[in-house]
């Protein structure tokens, strides 16, 4: 083999695949070869195809054509040495973290004890130190993530793939990990391919980088023949100016607060027109308090009002007649109905109103559903499936839901998870619209950057706790990161 | 709760419906050919005898119209996301409850006797459907689990109740209740069938449903509790309220069934009548695909085949409980995805 | 009070049986009609045969083939493995009481003429080895590469299918287990009776999901549940035995106290519980 014409580990010939449930045809004819001892970074929007890509690379999706050719000629599979680490690991929630790692590992039972001690040897080259009687159930996503990155190594792998890989991390683990990774890449002469937003990322660690949009693949480059500029305009061919922030006027201060916390572990004053955003590490307490603030789980401690009225102990019901609306992180779990039909999920607050003399019509539930797309410009028929819509779109209509009635407060949790900038700046923009209409408004998300963008005032949520709230222009990215991990200097 | 659930979205393809109503009539046809004694008089008496007579004809019509209240009973559980396998204590406690209020209300009440005799079957059943809805959402007890479980505990106290001194009949062998005076009968139709009045009331009643069920703010409710229990939480449904209200609803139509057997059948409680009502009332929901509207064809369709197998028993041409037979297959199959899709 | 051993071992068979099945993700509510199809054969070929050994092997071939005719219609046909077990439960009675017809020419009760339950020391065999299967089960469900495939199996298809591993055959496996113990525990039932009745099997079936979840899916916590569910039959047929107490009310006192325990345990906490977190206010 000639030193400069390094050997291919895996060829993708023209794989393509398009989904019978919604008939999006999420792979197009994708060809590219992955070679030994590369980092391959594959960017794109999200709806790109990156993740079904992967799948089909790994095998744990089968193409409609074309087909994946190894070097060892096996079909593509862990065993042939193909590791796909997606960004939330599937799992078994009774399992303790060391049987999710040794599970499907060839050979004899390990037992608790030998698998431990595997399992801390492999997981010391990634600087990873967890705990592996947890279950799986408590584990958490970033634990679940280095726990399925670890057990992977336990097989002879020639290609690794990372799906959004330091999603959950803070920069400086993100840069060990990456670090890790192209070292584990050269030692072994393999292969590493990780699946990204992340343009510096790409730039700074890759070999190679592939662009995918709309199931295509556009590109591929390397990081000394592209910049930041180049490949956002691959990603965006109609080069999309940046956002200008507009200010939202502050609200007069001697108004009273519409929403309010109080001898809670998140104390916080809301007044009509604001945006607050809190923001935290997953598994720092977010995901308790969007279930506390919404009336889903009970308060530990401290008192909660709306609107004047003490709503520590209220039902569900009360609290949305009292005017707050809430856009869960958990869109198709929580916040709608994936098999109904998109009108049934935007008319729960509507049904009396759309059924006088007890009838539901269904032309005046259509005529709703009409006008609110008009409104909000939904996509879709009403009496369309939730599911055939894309994350996007779901969650526009879920917004759409919940601000219709002009909520006094509004509290959106991870409102952006999944969304591409498109989607992203038509929800800033409603945000923003809502808050201009008089309504208070809550943010809670992982991503501390979306908060800058959008919010007049953010705060940083530690260890369950609220370390402090100030306006949006005392912070900056450095300062709201050392926040969030607690390097105080 | 790690208990396996029905589709809480029952769309399973009419195709699949009607392949699996094909394959056990057509293993009930196979049996009785193969194993009948006479086959071709055995295949007559199946397709002809629930039509050969007004008797058969108004039997058929009759047994319908209880399998159509057992039907809507199930489908409105299953519609709001609810198992409710107590069906048979169900129709069993409202037959008691509809039996002792016959005895013991002045037979001068006439039509407001039937009224609360009726009335007081559908409680009775309603009481304890809710018993379960409560259970569950007082302390996430599984109501498929406690459903069955106090109807089996609820059947052996009936049983030994309609012998006890209060109902049993004085001196007779047979083990039943003493009958219940003709003022409280239902007036028949189509004698001697055992068909009454009271059977052509479930026909408005299943409209009156289908349009609760399809056409109503409360309907839209339930059905979004069983195709997302989360996001029916999350709107604000009061979790307490809306896991007593099918369930309570799915007995209170279940223990009318009881009553009107009781009150224009069998003008007594008959040891063991509702044996297998409830298991009939899930196939015939699945057969309609959970929709209230189409539990009538479906309940009139299982009938048939009902009446039809035990006809053919009744004449000897075949050993016994061919009935159990396809019932088996038809729940067997009902749910298979026996016509792929393509994926 | 001593334990009940003739009610106590179908019992604890057809839990474990449960116990498999629900661990591999597809519970097996066709236990009812497995046990009494169990107790069916075991009559039908001890009267023909005399044979034992036979008698064992046809009770296991009746309960694995009832299981794989489950899978077949769950797994390869995606039928809702709940209704098609229902189905089930429908039809052995019907087979039985056909088949009993065809040979014997009635539907009611087969008697044996000689008790075959063998016994050690006073105690039955059959509970032995059935205490046995559950320190087997235990090291098999916990202790092997065998066991964690199958609970992941029940858990996540998605995780198998990230470590290249199928789903349906080992599920096919644990219904498999599942039908041939519940079958077996039938059989014990019948053969300690030594005869056939019609619905002998009781609702034991249901009884043993019940026990499963009691005794929180682990197989030595789900000793002590048998063990208790026993007891409280024991204690309702004794009490029978005084004829100023109201029969039926004792009849169905197990069920009722079977509902309370599990609404019990429910309250507690349970596993069958999704999130402790979220209140029901």
């Amino acid at each position: 083999m000639a030193p400069n014409s390094p050997a291919v580990l895996a060829s993708l010939v023209r794989l393509s695949k398009t989904f019978a449930d919604n008939g999006v045809r999420a792979v197009d004819e994708v060809s590219l070869e992955l070679q030994a001892g590369e980092v391959l970074a594959l960017l794109g929007e999200n709806g790109a195809g990156k993740t079904t890509l992967m799948a089909l690379l790994a095998g744990l999706e089968v193409p409609d054509s074309g087909e994946v050719v190894l070097a060892s000629g096996q079909p593509p599979s862990l065993k042939a040495g193909i590791a796909l680490v997606q960004q939330h690991p599937p799992f078994a929630p009774e399992l303790t973290l060391w049987e999710h790692a040794v599970l499907g590992l060839p050979g004899r039972f390990p037992g608790k004890k030998a698998a431990r001690s595997l399992l801390e040897a492999s997981a010391a080259r990634w600087g990873f130190a967890l705990n592996w009687d947890e279950l799986c159930r408590d584990a958490g996503p970033l634990a679940l993530q280095k726990a399925t990155l670890t057990a992977f190594f336990l097989h002879p792998l020639t290609i690794l793939i990372l799906d959004e890989p330091t999603a959950a991390l803070g920069p400086a683990e993100a840069r060990s990990l990456l670090a890790s990774v192209r070292a584990w890449v050269r030692e072994n002469h393999a292969c590493a391919v990780f699946v990204t937003h992340k343009l510096h990322e790409s730039l700074e660690w890759a070999d190679r980088v592939a662009v995918m949009r709309a199931g295509r693949l556009v590109a591929t480059t390397t990081p000394a023949d592209s910049s930041l500029e180049a490949l956002s305009s691959l990603l965006f061919p109609r080069r999309q100016q940046p956002q200008v922030q507009e200010s939202l006027p502050a609200p007069a201060a001697s108004l009273p607060p519409v929403f309010m916390a109080q001898g809670t572990r998140a104390d916080f004053e809301l007044r009509g027109g604001e945006i607050l955003g809190l923001t935290s590490l997953r598994g720092e307490g977010a995901e308790e308090l969007e279930e506390e603030l919404t009336g889903l789980a009970d308060l530990p401690e401290g008192r909660l009002f709306l609107a004047g009225t003490d709503v520590t102990t209220a039902s569900i019901a009360a609290l949305r007649r009292l005017g707050l609306s809430y856009v869960p992180s958990d869109r198709m779990g929580r916040g709608s109905s994936p098999y109904s039909a998109l009108a049934s999920n935007v008319i729960p607050y509507q049904v009396t109103r759309l059924a006088p003399g007890g009838i539901l019509r269904s032309h005046s539930v259509r005529g709703y559903f009409r006008e609110l797309a008009k409104r909000f410009s939904l996509q879709g028929e009403p009496g369309q499936r939730l599911v055939t819509l894309s994350g996007g779109n779901i969650q526009k209509l879920i917004v759409a839901r919940e601000m219709d009635h002009g909520p006094k407060v509004l509290i959106l949790a991870e409102p952006s998870w999944g969304l591409d900038l498109e989607a992203r700046r038509e929800l800033y923009r409603l945000i923003r619209q809502a808050a201009r209409a008089g309504s208070a408004i809550l943010i809670l998300s992982s991503e501390p950057q979306e908060l800058l963008e959008v919010c007049t005032r953010v705060g940083v949520l530690r260890e369950g706790r609220l370390q402090g709230i100030r306006l949006v222009e005392h912070w900056t990215s450095e300062l709201l990161g050392r926040e969030l991990l607690g390097v105080v200097n | 709760m790690n208990l396996p659930r029905a589709h809480a979205n029952p769309l399973i393809g009419l195709s699949s419906t009607l392949l699996a109503l094909a394959v056990s009539l057509l293993a009930t046809v196979v049996l009785l050919v193969v194993f009948g004694s006479h086959p071709l008089s055995a295949l007559r008496s199946f397709f002809v005898g629930p039509f050969s007579s007004p008797l058969a004809w108004g039997n058929t019509l009759n047994q319908s119209s209880l399998l159509v209240l057992t039907g809507l009973a199930a489908s409105v559980a299953f519609g709001a996301g609810a198992f409710n396998l107590g069906g048979e204590g169900q129709v069993y406690l409202g037959g008691l409850a509809a039996l002792a209020a016959a005895l013991f209300l002045p037979p001068v009440w006439g039509a407001l006797g039937i009224l609360a005799a009726l009335v007081s079957g559908m409680v009775a059943g309603a009481g304890l459907g809710a018993v379960s809805g409560a259970l569950k959402a007082r302390w996430q007890a599984d109501e498929l689990i406690t459903t069955f479980l106090l109807s089996a505990s609820v059947v052996p106290v009936v049983d030994s109740l309609i012998t006890s001194p209060l109902f049993g009949a004085a001196g007779s062998f047979l083990i039943t209740s003493r009958k219940i005076p003709q003022e409280f009968w239902l007036p028949g139709l189509l004698a001697p069938s055992n068909l009454h009045w009271g059977a052509l009331l479930t026909l408005p009643l299943a409209v009156v449903f289908g349009v609760l069920v399809n056409s109503t703010p409360w309907g839209y409710r339930l059905r979004l509790l069983g195709r997302n229990r989360a996001f029916a939480q999350y709107t604000g449904l009061s979790m307490a309220s809306y896991s007593l209200l099918p369930l309570g609803l799915s007995g209170a139509l279940h223990g009318l069934a009881g009553a009107l057997g009781v009150l224009g059948t069998q003008h007594a409680l008959v040891q063991g009548f509702s044996s297998g009502w409830g298991w009939n009332g899930i196939a015939v929901a699945l057969i309609a695909r959970t929709n209230p509207w189409a539990v009538v064809p479906a309940a009139l369709l299982f009938t048939f085949l009902d009446q039809a197998s035990r006809m053919v028993v009744l004449q000897g041409q075949f050993p016994f409980q061919l009935s159990a037979l396809f019932q088996a297959a038809i729940l067997f199959f009902i749910t298979a995805q026996i016509v792929r899709r393509r994926s | 009070m001593n334990l009940p051993f003739d009610l106590f071992t179908p019992l604890l068979l057809a839990a474990l049986g449960a116990l498999f099945s629900e661990r591999a993700g597809l519970l097996n509510i066709a236990l009812e009609g497995q046990m009494l199809g169990g107790a069916f054969t075991a009559i039908l070929v001890q009267q023909l045969t005399g044979n034992l050994a036979l008698t064992v092997l046809a009770v296991t071939s009746f309960g694995a083939l009832s299981s794989l005719v489950l899978a077949w219609g769950t797994l390869k046909l995606k039928a809702d493995p709940f209704i098609a077990a229902l189905g089930l439960n429908l039809l052995v009675p019907a087979l039985t009481s056909w088949v009993s017809f065809l040979l014997f020419g009635n539907l009611g009760v087969i008697r044996l003429a000689t008790n075959v339950a063998p016994r050690w020391e006073g105690i039955p065999v059959t509970f032995l080895l059935a205490l046995a299967l559950a320190g087997l089960a235990h090291f098999v469900l916990f202790h092997t590469s065998w066991g964690l495939r199958l609970r992941s199996a029940g858990a996540s298809e998605h995780l198998m299918a990230s470590r290249s591993l199928g789903t349906r055959g080992i599920k096919t496996a644990a219904v498999v287990i599942s039908g041939v113990l519940g079958a077996v525990g039938g059989a014990v039932l019948a053969l300690n009776l030594g005869a056939w009745v019609q619905g002998v099997s009781a609702g034991k079936g249901w009884i043993a999901l019940v026990a499963l979840y009691l005794g929180l899916r682990k197989p030595l916590p789900l000793l002590l549940a048998v063990a208790l569910l026993a007891w409280t039959e024991q204690l309702s047929g004794a009490l029978q035995a005084i004829p100023e107490l109201p029969q039926g009310l004792l009849l169905g006192l197990p069920s009722l106290i079977t509902v309370v325990v599990f609404v019990i345990t429910s309250a507690a906490g349970g596993p069958h519980r999704k999130s402790a977190r979220v209140t029901s206010r």
